[in-house]
């Protein structure tokens, strides 16, 4: 029996050929991304759900991945938070003198982008007599101090109430016992609201792979904190939490000439950051956004 | 208590010439007097004899003293690692351009010339102050032996008539000084390196001279750190 070809049968192989070729159109750079995506890493589950022995595997993953893109051998360690430990930060805006060597070591410490010089911390110089920092120049480059001016790192101010982390819509970034605010970085799609919903413009987002030559790598690293972030996601400052969580004062601290931050555990009535909290006048930005940050500024009296 | 007391203290310097200008102090050696002069406490005597009270109390078999010698925190001594000051590279003493075997800037000490309890300088060095050339005073309204001890140029003088050693200029520092004493006691004034848990380990702080010049204390202007490239991205 002949079959007859009727109108219907040529609009379904007509609509069938147009829907194959959009989907292929728009699979089509996936094409372009397998030299990165591998399996496992598509598959990898969210930091907080890998077992002991996922977890290894997948740090091994990444410190294999930077020795074949960067060439350098680097440990990525997981650092847990200490129970009994929320950290405060503090800096003396009296004796900041705007020298940028905190910038600097954040630079160095947390394998940023060579090219763009980034940092997790900007340094406003300020007109005196005003506090408004959205009007401070970050971008300043001559001898300082400069008169009639007072220098404000801004970094992220780890916020109590931190607006970042309830705009991400897929729980890549949360807030840690120790009051750190982290980005899993192999979790986050890259939407960039954690970005736009932070009052203190203290995130970034990797618009390239980072360029780092091998022998500028910090190799001392943390899946949550300093390991080279892929292109495409959000990083943050994290306190150099593979460098605190372990005792350590913070890089930025290290690298400061004055000595205008103070860094330490708030639970502790012993510390010095407690010291700063109850005797020095502190203020922190935008209150009146209700973020309860966990970063003090001061002045001497 | 522990941490109070370290933060409080300073490291003494040996007085051998040839150590000075090495820019960083060892750790503290026992009886070593702290900042106010006195003889250090030794305070990890006290953690042991308490450690060794609680593992006696432990041996006679309490059950609450076996749970809590499985728990890290509890069993761990309350160990505090040592803060020890940085001293200034421009070290006591006068910079000579010689170099010791180790490659160390030799540093002779001020007696060398200055001894007697006229300074016995005339006697020495007919040329008068052309060693000192380089020093030039600008420090509020303050002449030499404000600070300098006329009879003993090895070291310095307390406003009272106490004698205070270099290394201990920041007692000096802190007769005018006393709210950025206060708050260096407190770390909140001065850089640190190291640790902020002492318990995990140690730090090292900067002495008063190692960012204000004791003839010129006043911080001069610096240039920064480049900025970043991509404000516009990133403000």
């Amino acid at each position: 029996m002949k079959t007859k070809t009727t109108r219907r049968t040529h609009l379904k192989v007509l609509g069938a050929t147009l829907g194959g070729a959009g989907f292929l159109k728009a699979v089509a750079p996936l094409a372009q991304w397998t030299g990165d995506l591998d399996l496992d890493g598509f598959l990898q589950n969210h930091y907080k759900e890998l077992g002991p022995d996922e977890l290894a595997s997948v740090l091994a993953r990444h410190e294999e991945a930077c020795k074949a893109d960067y060439g350098a051998d680097v440990e990525i360690r997981d650092v847990r938070p200490t129970p009994g430990v929320v950290f405060g930060y503090a800096l003396n805006l009296s004796i900041c003198n705007g020298c940028r060597k905190c910038a600097e070591a954040c630079h160095q410490e947390n394998n940023h982008d060579r090219a763009s010089h980034q940092s997790y911390i900007r340094v406003f110089e300020m007109q005196k007599g005003s506090m408004d920092f959205e009007h401070g120049d970050a971008g300043y480059d001559h001898a300082v101090p400069a008169k009639d001016k007072f220098y404000m790192p801004v970094q992220c101010q780890q916020c109590e109430n931190a607006p970042c982390v309830k705009v991400c819509p897929v729980e890549a970034t949360w807030q840690e016992s120790d009051g750190i605010v982290v980005v899993d970085y192999d979790w986050c799609i890259g939407c960039r609201y954690c970005e736009a919903a932070c009052p203190y413009h203290a995130r970034r987002f990797n618009w390239h792979k980072p360029e780092i030559p091998a022998e500028e790598v910090n190799p001392d690293q943390a899946y949550l904190s300093n390991r080279i972030r892929p292109q495409g996601v959000i990083e943050k400052c994290t306190f150099c939490l593979h460098r605190t969580r372990e005792g350590r004062l913070p890089a930025c601290l290290e690298a400061c000439p004055t000595g205008s931050r103070v860094f330490g555990n708030m639970l502790d009535p012993d510390s010095e950051i407690r010291w700063i909290l109850e005797n020095k006048r502190v203020f922190v930005l935008k209150e009146e956004l209700g973020t309860k940050p966990r970063f003090f500024y001061f002045f001497d009296e | 208590m522990l941490r109070k007391r370290c933060v409080a203290s300073f490291s003494m310097r040996s007085a051998d010439t040839t150590c000075r200008g090495e820019g960083v102090t060892g750790l503290r050696s026992p009886g070593d007097p702290d900042l106010f002069g006195r003889p250090e406490q030794r305070d990890f005597r006290a953690c042991w004899v308490g450690l060794g009270l609680a593992l006696l109390l432990g041996g006679f078999g309490c059950e609450s003293n076996a749970a809590a010698s499985e728990d890290p925190g509890a069993s761990k001594p309350d160990l505090v690692h040592p803060t020890t000051t940085r001293w200034p590279e421009a070290a006591a003493g006068l910079q000579t351009q010689g170099r010791s075997a180790t490659g160390k800037p030799v540093v002779v000490a001020c007696s060398v010339c200055h001894a007697g309890p006229d300074g016995g300088m005339a006697a020495r060095n007919p040329e008068g102050r052309v060693v000192h050339a380089s020093v030039s005073l600008s420090h509020g309204e303050l002449s030499c032996y404000a600070c300098h001890d006329r009879d003993n140029r090895d070291r310095l003088r307390l406003a009272d008539g106490q004698h205070v050693e270099f290394a201990n200029a920041i007692n000096l520092c802190a007769q005018c000084h006393g709210p950025q004493k206060r708050d260096y006691d407190h770390g909140a004034h001065g850089g640190m390196n190291g640790y902020w848990d002492l318990s995990r380990g140690p730090r090292e702080r900067n002495h008063c001279l190692v960012c204000h010049g004791a003839h010129v204390p006043a911080v001069p202007a610096v240039y920064p750190e480049p900025p970043p490239t991509d404000l516009e991205r990133h403000p």
